[in-house]
């Protein structure tokens, strides 16, 4: 391994080291001397305290490091350091970008287009099916759905992307061995399979409150641009939307009622940038410049008359099972199977209470 | 001086003779039992003593030594006063002589001489006809509860003074009614229909499933949806209990004390509803005597779990074994009991903590956490053992108010009726009589899909997210679905709706 890699990591094995502190190590020993090495003997009074720089010396053993190494690797993490040809060009570009990403799955996806779908942790109806329609879409064009593997509008970005065989990346806000929430393990480890998460921090390092915006940084810095489907006032979406203004990335936000809690935020953003109104997939994909045309748009399933009939009344908000029984008059022993089967095939969504909406 | 006389005792829901021997002999006057009796037949002495003089009979003044055979079994309750009494009576000669010979006595004496009613009737009864025992005295009370056993003849009485009166001849007693179950049956209504109920469509189809199929069933729903009124209705539309079903229930329930004694017998199958603070004991069964649980008292009916995550988890947990072989056995310090617990199971519960998720008229006020949890609280074993999963909307004010009646109860249960009778032919000559219950090898032959179906099973599998374990539930679901519309094989659409009922095993719902 390189020197200057080897330096970048073994730097991020102190959790103490502020990101302005790492720069400033790696900028104040030349590029191919072993930090490691040398910090015992260098004189840093001022940016490491006596402690720190102990704790330092006493991982200072190249078999310490080696170690460290192996144990990564028996974890399938592999780290990509700023300088490595494999780390996204557009990551450059911002004026913190991560020293190291460490990524578990395909790395390919690194240098793919990217879309950040990010938004509210308590998300209602009206999120999931916005952030099913838009991540399908965005799928379908071939982007790359980013998102933090939080609860929420993040789980469904996550779990659309790969229903749709489509491509996706979580970024985690604390090391890779520490999933947060752990209620989404199984997801985390679903996406490693062939897509990808990754993590600025070192693999045992746990997730602090501070650092999930340091997280949205990097979602929005991966990304083209970032869409926000449902998101409260305080909502860290918010965060993220910060960043891509700051890296100069596109922002997409999805109107919702003034009434509802969880829509604050998007309709703020919208009041604030009203260009970053988007009202359906489409209209965003064009404006990210896709040429709708070449998208493949799902044949039109064929409907018989009851089908169409319950298409027409679910159409424009969501109904229950009774409204729908009492409405079309089908009996429940039939409507019960119809209603699955045109959710399998992808016309409507079931929602929480038994009610149906058009997808 | 010797008197013999034959009782009877119960160990579970089963009798067994007891033979009471007693013993008059010159000495200083006393009265002792012997034969691991309990205080209830030791404290007899005093009510034996006080209705015998109060029925203007004479008190021996004598040693009176009662014993209860067989000697090593432990005796309790309070049915052996009668026999004891008549015992000492014919020992001092008041009765004549053989006299006592022929019946099997039961009682307990009040202190004027009145006969009070016994619990347990119906299943000493019965054990007795199958030991060959054909006489029978026992209070007037409990006289209904006879009656439905045919081919013995029962005297039930008033006092002390009557039965002396009728075992010497001296008066004639009439013989017991005898009553038919079919007449009974006919003439019951039930209180609970499923005509009162307003809406909620898919709810009661999914009961009818449940009901065609003998499967457990969840339901799933904002509090004031109508769950527990569902519940109840429940019952309405299984099908009527046989003469067999019904007598292991009156027996179950003549045990624990619960049976309508003006009714004789349980003609409604049991809707036992146990609160959630219910402690294992409760549910299981056990005590000091081994008393029937909230199990075996649904037995061949409905337990109703009311908030089912409520309840403390090894609580309900013990639940499964018994779902599985439909017997419980109590084992006790005195004894061991084995009590039946064929039950179908109806749970409810709120699809979040505070009851709202989804709700269209609440905002839901959970985090994902606190509803993760929640769910979390019923295991994968015993979700595992629940075939459908309902979910009950809640109900809009337009439907409360209008008023026409809705398909009734009776209409429910033919449809119900016609399903199982397919079903008993099905199963024929094996222990199985509903798709609930079949076996492995039931399963592999008469749950076969054709390709268009495991395609389409394949499908809903992959897009719906569903675990492994609702395979076979959907498949025994359909099943059902497929009888109640009469058809030899599982279509597509039935399968369609099967998959519908599964709504908790998708692997996330958020």
């Amino acid at each position: 391994m390189e020197i200057f890699n080897k330096n970048i990591i073994w730097l991020d094995m102190f959790p103490f080291l502020t990101y302005a502190k790492r720069v400033k190590l790696l900028s104040i020993f030349s590029i191919n001397k072993d930090i490691a090495s040398a910090i015992e003997t260098a004189n840093l009074d001022g940016i490491l305290t006596e402690q720190e720089k102990l704790k330092m010396v006493a991982m200072s053993a190249p078999d310490k490091f080696d170690a460290y190494l192996l144990k990564m690797q028996n974890n399938n993490i592999l780290p990509i350091t700023i300088h490595d040809a494999r780390y996204p060009a557009i990551l450059k570009d911002i004026k913190d970008p991560p020293l190291c990403l460490y990524c578990r799955g395909n790395l390919q996806l690194l240098n793919t287009p990217c879309v950040a779908v990010v938004g509210t942790r308590k998300l209602t109806d009206y999120g999931v099916v916005v952030t099913k329609q838009y991540v399908e879409n965005l799928c379908k064009a071939d982007f790359t759905i980013v998102s933090g593997l939080a609860a929420g509008v993040d789980s469904i970005a996550h779990r659309t992307a790969l229903e749709n065989e489509g491509k996706t990346i979580a970024v985690l806000a604390g090391g890779l061995n520490h999933i947060y929430p752990a209620s989404n393990y199984n997801l985390a480890k679903t996406i490693s399979e062939n897509n990808l998460i990754l993590s600025e921090l070192a693999p045992e390092i746990n997730p602090q409150a501070y650092q999930f915006p340091l997280r949205n940084r990097i979602i929005a810095g991966l990304s083209k641009a970032v869409l926000i489907t449902e998101a409260g006032a305080k909502s860290g979406a918010l965060h993220t939307k910060e960043y891509a203004l700051d890296y100069g990335r596109d922002i997409f936000a999805v109107p919702g009622k003034i009434t509802s809690e969880t829509s604050a935020g998007t309709n703020q953003i919208i009041f604030d940038y009203p260009t970053s109104i988007t009202l359906n997939p489409d209209d965003m994909l064009s404006r990210l410049g896709v040429d709708n045309k070449k998208i493949q748009k799902t044949a039109g399933v064929q409907l018989d008359f009851n089908q169409q009939l319950v298409l027409n009344y679910i159409h424009a908000e969501k109904k229950t099972f009774q409204q729908i029984c009492e409405y079309t008059k089908i009996p429940a022993s039939e409507l019960n199977g119809m209603l699955l089967q045109m959710e399998l095939e992808g016309i409507i969504t079931k929602l929480a209470n038994n009610s149906y909406i058009k997808s | 001086m010797l008197s013999k006389i034959l009782s009877f005792g119960l160990n579970g829901i089963n009798g067994y003779p007891v033979e009471i021997e007693i013993d008059l002999n010159v000495g200083l006057p006393g009265y002792e039992v012997v034969g691991l009796a309990d205080t209830a037949i030791k404290e007899s002495k005093s009510r034996v003593k006080a209705a015998i003089k109060n029925s203007t009979f004479n008190y021996p003044i004598h040693k009176i030594i009662i014993n209860l055979a067989p000697a090593d079994t432990k005796k309790e309750g309070s049915m052996y006063d009668l026999p004891i009494a008549l015992g000492i009576l014919g020992a001092q000669g008041t009765l004549k002589n053989g006299v006592l010979k022929d019946y099997v006595i039961l009682g307990e004496l009040a202190l004027n001489g009145e006969i009070r009613k016994l619990n347990g009737i119906l299943p000493m009864l019965i054990s007795a006809k199958q030991m060959g025992y054909q006489k029978f005295i026992i209070p007037k009370e409990n006289a209904n509860e006879a009656s439905f056993i045919d081919k013995i003849d029962v005297y039930p009485v008033d006092n002390l003074k009557q039965v002396v009166s009728f075992l010497n001849g001296e008066l004639v007693l009439q013989k017991n009614n005898n009553k038919v179950y079919e007449n009974a049956l006919s003439q019951h209504t039930f209180a609970h229909d499923f005509a009162y109920v307003k809406g909620q469509a898919s709810a009661k189809r999914a009961m009818e499933i449940a009901a065609a199929g003998g499967h457990n069933v969840i339901l799933i729903g904002p509090p004031g949806a109508g769950k527990t009124m569902l519940a109840k209705c429940f019952p309405s539309i299984l099908p009527d209990m046989t003469f067999e079903e019904s007598l292991e229930v009156t027996k179950i329930h003549s045990v624990a004390g619960l049976l309508d004694l003006k009714q004789g017998i349980v003609l409604e199958r049991p809707f036992r509803s146990p609160h959630h603070t219910a402690t294992l004991i409760a549910l299981t069964g056990g005590g000091l005597k081994a008393k029937p649980g909230e199990i075996s008292l649904a037995h061949n009916g409905v337990l109703f779990l009311d908030e089912m995550p409520e309840y403390a988890r090894n609580t309900i947990e013990t639940l499964r074994q018994p779902m599985e072989d439909g017997v419980i056995t109590v084992a006790r310090n005195a004894q061991t009991v084995q009590y039946p617990a064929n039950f179908i199971l109806v749970a409810s519960m709120n699809p979040c903590p505070c009851g709202y998720y989804g709700s269209t008229t609440h905002e839901c006020k959970c985090t994902p956490t606190a509803i993760h949890k929640y769910l979390n609280k019923i295991s994968g074993p015993l979700l595992d053992r629940i075939d459908l999963h309902i979910e009950v909307d809640s109900i809009a004010y337009e439907d409360l108010t209008h008023y026409d009646l809705e398909e009734s109860s009776a209409e429910i249960k033919k449809r119900v009726n016609a399903a199982r009778q397919v079903q008993l032919e099905r199963f024929k000559g094996s222990n199985t009589f509903s798709n609930a219950k079949m076996s492995e090898k039931d399963f592999k032959k008469y749950c076969t899909i054709d390709d268009k179906c495991s395609e389409l099973l394949e499908t809903a599998f992959k897009k719906l997210n569903l675990s492994a374990r609702a395979y076979n539930r959907i498949l025994k679901v359909a099943r059902t679905i497929a009888d109640l519309d009469g058809k030899q094989n599982i279509e597509a659409k039935h399968l369609l709706e099967a998959i519908q009922y599964r709504s908790l095993d998708k692997k996330y719902t958020i």
